[in-house]
């Protein structure tokens, strides 16, 4: 499933988001392409509260990423080690999320350059 | 002798074109590279704060001057106080609180002020001061 939200007219430039996902292994992989900040929060909220539980977030599309949409991957990860499944993140590249880097949360997260190797790891 | 340049936008949800203004901006006025990107991440959680509890309205300033890029960040609320400043913290465990934390991380300076508005919020970034050009012809506008 995917989908896609344009936001904007010919004098407002787009902030597009797009998510798609796929089950590997029963795990929910999730690849997220584009901005992560208030004008893309709703999607990005609704769309992670329908996947899971199991979940992979793939980062390596992500352009830009703020501080709450942090805190809802935060969440997530949360959700997934109380409830005992599997969570991890896929090319948390430094300089596109750094916001995650800073904060130290790439680092407690389990986090893989690729979705081959974390599926080695974890699945 | 360089005078002290300044742009003033609206505070609205169209964030990337406010992200676009302080990049070009703040280029203009020297700043380069992980410190530009350092600032336009930190304006942007500012400006986040502003659109989720600062009265949704506000005023983006910046200014450029030898040595220093500085933004300030006006809401219509007030209610940001140097008790949440010097409170922010990272709690791994929480959805949110993060921002504040960031920007003091990310910047060389913040300041926070009461104006007759609301809360005025400075960020403050040194930059080198060697002689550059002072910017495209075609500065950044907010219109």
């Amino acid at each position: 499933m995917a989908s896609v939200i344009t936001v904007g007219s010919d004098d407002v430039p787009p902030a597009p988001l797009t998510l798609t996902s796929r089950l590997v292994d029963g795990i929910a992989v999730i690849t997220i392409s584009g901005l992560l900040d208030v004008t893309t929060r709703d999607q990005f909220a609704d769309y992670l509260d329908q996947a899971g539980p199991a979940l992979f977030l793939d980062l390596a599309g992500v352009t830009f990423m703020d501080s709450r949409s942090l805190g809802l991957i935060v969440h997530h990860w949360q959700r997934a080690v109380t409830g005992g499944e599997k969570f991890a993140l896929i090319g948390a590249d430094y300089a596109r999320v750094k916001v995650m880097w800073i904060t130290g949360l790439a680092q407690r997260i389990p986090s893989y350059d690729t979705l081959d190797q974390a599926l080695a790891a974890l699945a | 002798m360089m005078t002290e340049r300044v742009l003033r936008c609206p505070i609205n949800a169209d964030l990337g074109r406010l992200r676009d203004v302080v990049h070009a901006y703040a280029d203009a006025g020297g700043l380069r590279g992980e410190r530009l990107e350092d600032l336009v991440l930190a304006v942007n959680e500012a400006v986040t704060n502003v659109l989720d509890h600062g009265g949704g309205a506000g005023t983006l300033t910046l200014h450029a001057r030898p040595g220093a890029v500085l933004v300030q960040i006006e809401d219509t609320s007030g209610q940001l106080t140097r008790e949440h400043l010097d409170a922010a913290e990272i709690d791994p465990t929480a959805m949110r609180g993060h921002g504040l934390w960031i920007i003091q991380r990310l910047c060389d300076g913040v300041h926070l002020q009461r104006t007759s508005r609301g809360a005025l919020l400075t960020l403050t970034m040194n930059t080198p001061r060697t002689p550059h050009t002072p910017g495209p012809t075609g500065s950044p506008d907010c219109s």
